[in-house]
């Protein structure tokens, strides 16, 4: 886990993580850090960490799927985009959002076992864009993409 | 002997099990011998080995018998062979077969295999079948020694004709365009059942040429030989595996149809520009599992994208809208331009729906909802045309009326060629874009002369293209966003999309012959000729559709090329879809 920049949280959690060492015996209880903590921690998290860590509880599974940490997984690594990022907030939570963005179209370029972060360029940035758009309009209607159902838009 | 024949019975079945692997470790003679056997002395061709083992069989057999039979003491096995002359053991084809005929046992004799006719032959694997429905998992027989069938081409044989190395030349008329290996009479394990032994790199050079024997044989009118050489066709294709497979079988259908002049009515199996729900269908898996249309439509965009730089209104043009899917992507693009998204409309052409649904509207009710998410503003309308020569200039013209200009874009995927069907189309459409005077004309073709005036120029040129498209088809895994499936049932769809491109290239003539595809210099010549300046597309275009490649396409084998400001996406090394934009000339 990251450290977080401040202290409070950092002694809390190696407060929490020396209780993990001292009690072995029994099975370590889930840091009980609380909500805001936690996203903090989870926001500087890198993406494996983030997908570890939506399997703890659903607690955290909410917090670690939270839209707007993955925006920043993907922010991190952009290139400039040209956008503006309220723009791009706006066409891609309403096309499935970053975590769908990130999972679907972004990690398959990924080496899978490469430590090092990479920056995507624009063009891998645009042509995830296009095939979230793609996706998306395909999925719409339901799962065949007949649309429309007979229903008004 | 009897003290040899369990060795070489050992060894044989012994030497069965390297079978597969010998290929790759045997010593370089031109016998291609088995290497176990040829340790203890006995030459035997490791293609052979199947039959060999059944004959030591046979021969055991019938010395068992023998030996129940006579009152002779066993000792001595010689004795059953008085007479005998024993030609070279170390020939062990040869000479089991000179043993099994001096023991008078009679091979039961095979039925008279003719050349079945394709459509009865129950034989072979269940993928082989002239209809349009082929079977999704395609049973590869690659491995001949593996699967040894054969098939007795004449009864006259007898029991002479050996394995050994030379049967290729004492085949016999009847097997020279088989192709096979070995023809002997050797008693198959379930009689009564016609089977093929070919080798298949042999057939697949014969498949080729009886393809080309074939057309030849149309084109000069010669029924009675072509339709004779279709049946070969299909036999011959049946040893194969994979895409050649597929692409004789559905070459060998369309020169059927032609021979029987089962002239394909305008109907949804067979004409790929009916735009009904099927064609839809295939059309999108086709889409989903090659990257060659995600390739045009994102070349095209970044094109388009380029020319609306800077305006506030833009229009749309697309010559065949089919189910829409290039504007999601351009919207989005559009959306996210810095300065914010233009006023889009989008003018979607398609023919008219055989069960008089909207299909247009559909299409077009569903980008207005995409659009509508992303918070673009939209308008649309659906143009119905039988042929894109109905559009005038009016139709596409701006009623709004704003004041503002709107910026054209005219764009065609796979459209213009049909127009080749029929004479003054294209020049009347030239004259139509040119009235509207759009900001950029991008279009999308076939790489390929479909079009030419011989039928067997055609047709070599076709065979050659959609070979190549099912190499590609075979040689790519699909893109990584669909869920891992086997990926057959998408790859047949797509495969009966190319296979009716085929039907008409091949079955039809005269206006119903649409896909009359040219390549980009004919192309190039036709724009020019129209007044048309090329546009070319730019670095953007071309690091995008490398992108695509690199993240979705799955093959290695795909190549991006730049050729003059047009961009082009093959396999390997051949070219298969161009893309390349056109303005008007400024006059």
């Amino acid at each position: 886990m990251k450290r977080a920049s401040s202290s409070s949280s950092s002694s809390s959690s190696s407060s929490s993580s020396s209780k993990k060492l001292k009690s072995e015996e029994s099975p370590s209880p889930i840091p009980d850090l609380t909500e805001d903590l936690l996203y903090e921690v989870l926001r500087r998290a890198d993406e494996r960490t983030l997908g570890a860590a939506a399997c703890v509880s659903s607690r955290w599974r909410r917090l670690a799927q939270d839209e707007r940490i993955w925006e920043s997984v993907c922010l991190r690594h952009w290139a400039a985009l040209g956008c503006a990022p309220c723009q791009l907030r706006s066409v891609v939570m309403a096309l499935g959002g970053f975590r769908k963005l990130y999972v679907s179209y972004l990690a398959p370029t990924v080496p899978t076992r490469s430590g090092r972060r990479r920056r995507w360029s624009r063009d891998e940035l645009q042509m995830s864009l296009s095939m979230l758009s793609v996706g998306f309009f395909g999925m719409m209607g339901g799962p065949m993409g007949k649309f429309p159902p007979g229903k008004g838009i | 002997m009897k003290r040899e024949y369990p060795d070489s019975g050992t060894s044989s079945s012994g030497g069965a099990a390297p079978k597969g692997k010998h290929p790759a470790s045997a010593p370089p003679s031109e016998e291609d011998v088995d290497e176990l056997l040829a340790a203890l002395g006995y030459k035997v061709r490791s293609s052979d080995m199947a039959d060999v083992a059944q004959k030591l069989e046979q021969l055991e057999m019938a010395m068992e018998m023998g030996a129940a039979a006579s009152t002779a003491p066993v000792s001595d096995d010689m004795a059953f062979f008085p007479e005998t002359v024993h030609y070279n053991p170390s020939d062990l084809s040869t000479w089991l077969d000179s043993m099994l005929s001096e023991l008078n046992t009679p091979p039961p004799p095979l039925p008279p295999p003719p050349m079945p006719p394709p459509p009865s032959v129950p034989s072979f694997a269940p993928a082989e079948s002239s209809s349009v429905n082929f079977d999704p998992n395609p049973i590869s027989q690659s491995d001949p020694s593996r699967e040894r069938k054969r098939m007795r081409t004449g009864s006259g044989s007898g029991s002479c004709s050996s394995s050994s190395s030379s049967s290729l030349g004492r085949g016999g008329a009847g097997t020279t365009t088989i192709g096979s290996e070995s023809i002997e009479p050797a008693p198959v394990a379930t009689p009564g059942l016609p089977v093929v032994v070919v080798d298949p790199q042999e057939a697949g050079v014969r498949l080729v040429h009886a393809l080309l024997a074939c057309a030849e044989a149309v084109q000069q009118d010669n029924l009675k030989a072509a339709d004779a050489l279709v049946k070969q066709i299909s036999l011959l294709a049946s040893s194969q595996g994979g895409a050649m497979r597929k692409v004789a079988t559905y070459f060998s259908e369309a020169l059927a149809r032609r021979i029987y002049r089962l002239r394909p009515p305008v109907g949804p199996i067979s004409d790929p520009s009916t735009f009904d729900s099927f064609a839809d269908l295939l059309h999108m898996h086709f889409y989903e599992t090659c990257p060659y249309l995600k390739f045009a439509h994102f070349t095209a965009n970044q094109a388009i994208l380029e020319a609306f730089a800077g305006c506030k209104r833009v229009h749309v043009v697309d010559f065949g809208i089919k189910q829409g899917m290039q504007w999601p992507a351009l919207l989005q693009a559009l959306a996210l331009r810095p300065g914010g998204p233009p006023s889009f409309r989008l003018t979607g052409v398609g023919p008219p729906q055989p069960d008089n649904s909207d299909a247009l509207q559909q299409v077009g009710l569903k980008l207005a909802q995409f659009a509508h998410t992303i918070r673009v503003d939209f308008k649309y309308r659906g143009l119905v045309a039988n042929s894109l020569a109905d559009i005038e200039p009016y139709m596409l013209e701006d009623e709004s009326g704003d004041g503002e200009l709107e910026a054209v874009a005219i764009n065609s995927v796979c459209e213009l060629h049909g127009l080749l069907a029929r004479p003054g189309e294209l020049d009347k459409v030239y004259h139509t874009v040119q009235k509207v005077k759009p900001k950029i004309f991008t279009v999308v073709e076939q790489e390929a002369n479909h079009n030419s005036g011989s039928f067997l120029d055609r047709f070599t040129e076709a065979l050659h293209y959609y070979s190549t498209m099912f190499d590609s088809l075979e040689g790519s895994n699909g893109s990584p966003t669909e869920p891992p499936s086997p990926g057959q049932p998408d790859h047949v769809m797509s495969e009966l999309y190319l296979g009716r491109q085929i039907f008409n290239i091949v079955a039809c003539e005269g206006p119903d012959r649409t896909e009359r595809h040219e390549t980009l210099a004919q192309w190039r010549r036709r724009f020019s000729q129209a007044g048309f300046d090329p546009v070319h597309l730019g670095s953007n275009a071309y690091k995008q559709a490398s992108t695509l490649l690199a993240l979705f396409a799955g093959g290695d084998g795909y190549r991006v090329e730049e050729k003059d400001g047009c961009l082009t996406l093959g396999w390997h090394t051949r070219s298969l879809i161009a893309t390349s934009a056109w303005r008007v000339m400024a006059a």
